[in-house]
């Protein structure tokens, strides 16, 4: 019984949760649907009440002397009534149905913005940990739910109205014990129903996970990223049958509830009609009587099967307000999450010195390894520093802290000797500029693409060249277009650019230059480049303004050599630490892999 | 017309065969069982207008009213019978009605899907077939609707052919005027669907790219350049201006396609009134009972309503014609460009291209008349600057383009007579943006070659070539694990080096006599770099590699390098006669080999 209340409880409490947001993104689109379904119900009695007049005003004629004229007016009289109903109906129905379609696209437009703006707000852990983005993912499949529940909602209404008036209707006009025989043998289907709908919508809710791995295959058989692969390891039988199994198991499921449950609900739906059929029969002696008009029998013949009907639907509505309740509540869930790192410092920042980090600690959310262990080392952010390592070690994991992507778990990182978290993290974050080992390009223009690192900027035409220039890609651009509102895919215009995987790392380049940031962090930027590129954009980077810094992440040890500050990192822990000449001279991990490259080239010149 | 009804029996047929395909015996089962219940009405109406007929008789005094009574009550019970059955026979009909649709959709979403796996990769490459297949899709869904509605149409056609049979008997006249008055809406209607589609149609773009923008805010390799240069407000203000404009095009055209479809359904509506009046006379001046006011109005009324909706389906089908077109021609398109031919394929001994030229679909020229050979056993490396045309080399070879010129030989022999199947099965590759599935690790790597999925040790061995994960992983590692998180909580999480070794493993499972690398040690440490290179030079002496990679150091072992630029191949050779005689290629490697001294 606890579990039933709190369960209802809980429909009620996404119930109101679902109306808020749904009255938010458009109220008068939802009212105005309310109150043409509670009209469509009034006036669908009134076509009842009207043919039971229609009928007695006939049974009276026939049975009197009236005039054949004056009959036929009194009767005109009733189907004019009829007639003006049933169009208003129809009316009513197509604007409803306008009305509805407008309220689905205003809602979908206004959850989609307030998610995208939650979704601003978070942390970058919510996009790393599985977890987190999983319930991103599931709150993006929940809000569809949100108004099928309000339109569950509005039938809801609708039925109670319609219950409440044939209710009504059979308690002035017949006997009340009819009204709740015919009740009471609806009652069992009630609870046969309402146990069905549970059975159904708790099962698909514990196959919602089966559902994403149907809908991911889907998507790797459609999508063009994967369209290379799928097609030469010809991974058709593989991928359908996957698909296939997936959804046989989940139909299997759903085929079990249905032939069995379905088939219980089925039966136990013939009782009303039993009870209708007997109170009918109540009416029908009535009439022979004297106590009761001809009219009365169709009427409330239709009247019983509306109360009997409205009555199931309620449960019906009800169950099927459950049914979303799970998708709602992980929509709920992602709207009320709050990001980990605390924006709360103040301090601004004028100029960037010193970077340290002190004794720091870090473990990515519920993981177990420590990617840093311990680690401490000091850098001069007006030099041009270097974090070496093998993969895996945590050198992007140094980065994401220092723009304050997560907090340390212990120690301190401190700029110009004061612990990061004081600073304004807009502020910190204005400073630096980067280019993250993945990198997006946008299926945007050119423009977009390259001035987003600071696109209060974005008009500036002469910065644009400039950073196009200095990723040395002006002139492969400019030799295929000369607008820089072109787009950079073919995705969505057909004068759309295709780049090559060099070039759009040069284009990762040439936003992260565009930002006049004191300080430029680039993680593996020239992994992609031919040599020429890859010398020509070190050597600028290493020209870079004597006040603007570098940090920067490498495999090719070459380039270290004009590095003045060089981090080895190993097992989240500095190993070595100095200039090249210097680490080369200790002869330790910075030299085995530096001359595991260089050899390679002594045999070929 | 006859055109038309051409084109609604062929949908018929189309979607009919789809149905019946699906899912025999339930479609059968479905058809009776829509047959049956939809003979209720009558039964109910008739059943109806003797009760009535009975009690007006008692008001009247014309009958005794025990008789009356009596036979009310029969009447009520089987009635009551009849209604008890075919209720719970239609109650259970539509769940498992639902249930078949299920099936049926999965069935489809699967042919879609097998369909399109047979497209060539050139079909993505364009915006306009983007929209197309985004189309596709959404015409999936409406092919679903017309399967719903070629159900109905069958049941619609048996409730029509009962009612016309019941009102004719009655009087055919009027029959005949409900039948004329509906007809006009099927043009109607027709043209509806046709401007529907052609709305939707048009705003496919800007619905695909609003979705695009607003995915990119959710995009997990975004977030952290969109947080670090705040260009979320910039996207979200880019989503709404574009949402903006697809909503106020839609509210537009709701509003104005409307109220004509009110019109359509006036004549009908007075047509009813006037029956109604009609058979109220025919009652008063006795020609009819009372019973059969309900009775007869009900008939026409059914008769207008079935005719009405069998009208909707007719024209939906029609005015769907155009879409199921659209769609047959997704679902039927056969493989275009790339044409597979019947040669088996032993060994490949020896690639050519001849004057081989490609240019991307509508754009400019990739590839301009290379040239080159490649024997086997031979190690190549393709070198270049970026955006010279060498993954577009790999694309051609592996048989995603035709060349627009010239032609590619293997064994002496055009590519494209060889069984497109076996041919690839006789290559391994590592795409330059390969892909991690979000399955096992065990099935990643088993995807290059499916039965080897249950031979672990090969499987481990693989992983082993490409030092995948460390040591101690591989030999008590579980390969069921997940490579990712997506699905399972208990995957591992790779970081981007060991998603390139398991991109090799999956190559070198294959053991094919070729295997092609598209820059496959960009994203690792220099010892992982080396110790792979090295385990290829040295393990496969046997096999013949393609290697497009921008590290000149690895070049020195190899067989042949060919120096592309501008589309071309501007230099052919071994390391050391490239070296001494190809100005440009000393150059680069000087470049990089001098920052190692």
């Amino acid at each position: 019984m606890n579990k039933f209340i709190s369960q209802k409880t809980n429909i009620v409490k996404n119930l109101l949760f679902s109306m808020k947001v749904v009255l938010k993104s458009n109220p008068f689109c939802f009212i105005v649907g309310v109150m043409i379904q509670m009209i469509n119900i009034i006036l669908y009695y009134l076509i009842l009440y009207f043919g039971r007049n229609l009928l007695n005003a006939l049974n009276f004629s026939l049975n009197s002397q009236q005039s054949l004229s004056e009959s036929i007016l009194c009767a005109f009289i009733w189907i004019l009534l009829i007639a003006m109903c049933s169009t208003a109906t129809i009316f009513l129905n197509y604007y409803k149905n306008i009305i509805f379609q407008k309220q689905q696209l205003y809602f979908e437009e206004y959850i989609n913005i307030k998610m995208a703006q939650k979704c601003m707000e978070l942390d970058i852990s919510y996009f790393d940990n599985p977890q987190y983005y999983d319930k991103i993912k599931r709150a993006q499949e929940g809000k569809v739910r949100l108004n099928f529940v309000v339109y569950r909602v509005v039938f809801f209404i609708a039925n109670i109205t319609s219950f409440l008036i044939a209710l009504s209707i059979a308690l002035s006009l017949s006997h009340f014990i009819f009204p709740v025989i015919i009740l009471a043998l609806t009652f069992p289907a009630l609870l046969t129903r309402g146990k069905y709908y549970r059975h159904l919508f708790e099962y698909e809710n514990s196959q919602q996970g089966i559902k994403r791995k149907i809908s991911y295959l889907a998507g790797l058989i459609l999508g063009k990223d994967t369209a290379k692969e799928v097609r030469f390891y010809e991974m058709e039988d593989f991928l359908s049958e996957k698909y296939q199994n997936h959804w046989n198991k989940y139909v299997s499921g759903v085929k079990k509830i249905i032939v069995k449950r379905g088939a219980i609900d089925s039966l136990f739906t013939v009782f009303p009609v039993i009870g209708i059929m007997f109170s009918i029969y109540f009416v029908v002696l009535r009439i022979g009587e004297g106590n009761a008009n001809l009219g009365d029998f169709a009427y409330l013949f239709s009247v019983f099967s509306s109360l009997s009907n409205s009555f199931l639907s309620l449960v019906e509505d009800l169950a099927k307000m459950s049914e979303s309740e799970a998708a709602i509540q992980n929509y709920n869930n992602f709207m009320e999450t709050k990001p980990h790192v605390v924006y709360k410092g103040q301090l601004p920042i004028e100029t960037i010195e010193i970077i340290e980090f002190r004794n720091v600690c870090f473990t990515y959310p519920e993981t177990e390894k420590m990617v840093l262990n311990n680690i401490s080392f000091k850098l001069n952010a007006k030099k041009k520093n270097a974090i070496v390592g093998i993969n895996g070690a945590g050198k992007s994991t140094i980065i994401k802290l220092l723009l304050r992507f997560y907090d340390v778990d212990s120690g301190n990182i401190f700029i110009n000797h004061v612990d990061i978290q004081k600073y304004d993290i807009t502020k910190i974050r204005q400073a630096f500029s980067a280019v993250f080992q993945d990198y997006v390009i946008y299926s945007l223009s050119i423009r977009d693409n390259i001035s987003f690192s600071d696109y209060f900027d974005k008009n500036n035409d002469a910065r644009i060249m400039k950073a196009l220039d200095f990723a040395e890609i002006k002139d492969e651009i400019f030799s295929r277009t000369s607008n820089l509102e072109t787009f950079l895919s073919r995705d969505f215009t057909e004068d759309g650019i295709e780049l090559s995987g060099g070039q759009k790392q040069k284009i990762a380049i040439a936003r992260c230059a565009f930002k006049n940031a004191q300080v430029l962090i680039m993680d593996e930027p020239t992994a992609s480049l031919d040599p020429e590129a890859e010398y020509s954009i070190i050597s600028k980077l290493h020209r870079l303004h004597e006040n603007r810094g570098l940090i920067m992440i490498s495999h090719r040890l070459s380039n270290m050599k004009m590095m003045d500050y060089i981090l080895v990192i190993n097992n989240g822990k500095v190993v070595e630490e100095g200039s090249h000449n210097k680490l080369l001279n200790d002869r330790k991990q910075y030299y085995n892999m530096y001359t595991v490259q260089a050899d390679k080239y002594q045999t070929g010149s | 017309m006859i055109k038309n009804i051409k084109a609604f029996l062929l949908n018929f047929a189309f979607c009919f065969r789809l149905l019946y395909q699906s899912d025999k015996k339930g479609i059968i089962f479905l058809l009776l069982a829509k047959t049956v219940v939809s003979i209720w009405p009558f039964i109910n109406m008739y059943i109806m207008k003797f009760i009535i007929d009975k009690l007006a008789f008692i008001l009247s005094d014309t009958l005794s009213l025990d008789m009356a009574l009596k036979e009310i009550l029969l009447l009520l019970c089987i009635f009551a019978l009849i209604k008890i059955s075919l209720e719970f026979l239609q109650n259970y009909i539509m769940k498992i009605n639902d249930l078949q649709m299920q099936s049926l959709l999965t069935y489809i979403n699967l042919q879609i899907m097998k369909k399109s796996l047979q497209i060539d990769i050139s079909y993505f490459d364009m915006p306009k077939n983007f929209d197309e297949l985004n189309q596709s899709r959404q015409n999936a869904h409406s092919i679903h609707q017309m399967l719903f509605m070629t159900a109905n149409t069958i049941s619609s056609v048996l409730f029509f052919t009962a009612n016309i049979v019941l009102a004719l008997k009655i009087n055919w006249q009027i029959s005949l005027l409900v039948i004329i008055v509906v007809l006009p809406k099927y043009v109607f209607k027709g043209k509806l669907e046709k401007k529907n589609y052609d709305f939707e149609k048009s705003q496919l773009r800007d619905t695909r790219f609003a979705g695009y923008l607003s995915s990119l805010i959710f995009d997990k390799t975004a977030a952290k350049e969109i947080r670090l240069f705040h260009i979320g407000d910039y996207l979200i203000d880019k989503y709404i201006t574009t949402q903006h404009k697809v909503t106020d095009e839609k509210n537009k055209y709701f509003n104005k396609r409307n109220l004509q479809e009110i019109i359509f359904n006036i004549p009908s509506a007075v047509i009813q009134i006037l029956i109604k009046i009609y058979v109220v006379y025919r009652i008063l001046i006795r020609e009819n009972t009372i019973g059969d006011f309900t009775y007869i109005t009900g008939i026409y009324e059914n008769l207008n309503t079935s005719l009405s909706s069998l009208i909707d389906s007719a024209a939906t089908l029609v005015g769907y014609n155009e879409r199921i077109n659209d769609f047959k021609k997704y679902f039927l398109l056969c493989e275009g460009t790339v044409q597979s031919g019947d040669l088996a394929v032993e060994e490949i001994n020896k690639i050519e291209f001849r004057n081989v030229s490609f240019g991307y679909p509508d754009s400019e020229t990739v590839l301009d008349q290379v040239s080159f050979s490649v024997n086997r056993h031979e190690k190549v490396m393709l070198v270049g600057f970026n955006g010279s045309g060498k993954t577009t080399l790999i694309k051609l070879l592996t048989r995603f383009y035709e060349p627009t010129q010239g032609t590619i030989l293997i064994n002496g022999i055009d590519i494209s007579k060889y069984n497109l199947k076996q041919l690839r099965e006789k290559i391994a590759v590592v795409f330059q943006d390969f892909n991690v599935f979000s399955f096992t690790i065990r099935e990643n790597v088993a995807i290059g070659d499916l039965a080897q999925y249950h031979n672990e040790t090969l499987i481990r061995s693989s992983l082993r070539f490409s030092d995948f994960n460390n040591d101690q992983y591989l030999d008590t590692g579980d390969i069921d694990l997940y490579v990712n998180r997506n699905f399972e909580s208990s995957g591992i999480e790779l970081s981007g080096g060991q998603k390139q070794k398991l991109a090799i493993s999956r190559a070198v499972i294959r053991n094919s006599q070729m295997i092609i690398l598209d820059e496959p040690t960009a994203s690792l440490d220099p010892l992982s770099e080396s110790e792979i290179l090295d385990t290829f030079n040295s393990l496969y002496k046997d096999k013949t590699l393609i290697m497009v990679s921008h590290r000149l150091s690895a070049a020195v072992k190899m067989d042949k390098i060919i120096f592309m630029d501008g589309g071309k191949i501007s230099g052919i050779g071994c390391h050391k006669d490239l070296y001494a005689k190809y100005e440009i290629y000393r150059k680069l490697f000087d470049l990089q080999a001098e920052k190692y001294n």
